[in-house]
């Protein structure tokens, strides 16, 4: 991983050195985002990423395998907000709307008499360039299952998952991959390697407070009756 | 939360399976030395040697 991340590292060089050579680096908006969270257990990739203190990695819908660090660079970054953190709720789909509203075009989507429902993509331009202080994104769908018919019936497959963040809250469904917490060395030699099962959520669901708990220690389910179930 | 779960996850977008044909996949891998796809141009996938510093 640190292999990887290095070359990724030069890589990023290369090309912004290329766009200033070019003089095009004034007119560049970069943006660099992992696609999950580092793969964690011995089963997924043999320990080759760290998402301490976050709980899970790649392969679950746990905080480590879904929350990633990415960043916007370039000299299309307003300077006023170069150097800083934003901590509001970005979703990868959100990409589509901003690069669209970027370029000038029309980021409606026109397939709806084919039965396609809008895209729920936002544009975080005015966000990530500093003109609005908030995400306008409040609500999170990190992954849907086949097996969930429109009527809500649960899948057959024993395998099945998702998770949805409303808010502070995210709720967790099924059989996650690994669930448990790694260390800022990990692993070492007093390692438990039998943590690193499934973790099943089952059909009942994982509530997390992720902004007041974001390493999930603390299963809210049956302690926040007005957040959950609200069916 | 439970039942906007299952709402978003109704919504989600079923994409037709297009056909595969294996005899298609190999005989393309045999004229073309491997699988680069029909998009990579002539020369992207040349493999180049390159010694260690």
């Amino acid at each position: 991983m640190n292999g990887m991340a290095s070359a990724a590292d030069e890589a990023l060089a290369n090309v912004s050195s290329a766009l200033r050579a070019k003089g095009m680096w004034a007119n560049t908006l970069l943006i660099h985002t992992p696609d999950n969270g580092g793969p964690a257990g011995q089963l997924s990739s043999g320990h080759s990423g760290n998402n301490w203190p976050l709980r899970g990695g790649k392969t679950n819908l746990f905080e480590g395998g879904v929350r990633v660090a990415a960043f916007v660079g370039g000299g299309f970054v307003p300077a006023a907000v170069r150097g800083t953190t934003l901590e509001g709720y970005v979703h990868a789909c959100d990409w589509y709307h901003t690069f669209i509203n970027l370029a000038g075009g029309d980021p409606t989507d026109n397939h709806a008499a084919e039965g396609l429902p809008p895209t729920d993509s936002y544009d975080m331009w005015p966000y990530l360039s500093g003109r609005n202080e908030s995400s306008p994104r409040t609500q999170m769908m990190l992954s849907s299952e086949p097996g969930f018919a429109s009527k809500g019936a649960l899948p057959k497959d024993p395998n099945w998952n998702g998770a949805l963040i409303v808010g502070e809250y995210k709720l967790i469904l099924g059989r996650q991959t690994y669930g448990f917490w790694q260390a800022p060395i990990y692993p070492n030699a007093t390692t438990n390697h039998s943590a690193e099962e499934p973790f099943d959520c089952g059909v009942v669901g994982c509530l997390f407070d992720i902004v007041a708990d974001p390493s999930e220690y603390t299963d809210v389910a049956s302690t926040q009756p007005a957040k959950y179930p609200p069916s | 939360m439970l039942a906007t779960f299952v709402a978003l996850n109704a919504s989600r977008f079923e994409a037709p399976k297009l056909a595969t044909d294996a005899g298609q996949c190999e005989a393309y891998v045999a004229a073309n030395g491997g699988f680069l796809g029909p998009y990579m141009t002539d020369g992207i996938g040349e493999m180049v040697e390159v010694e260690d510093a």
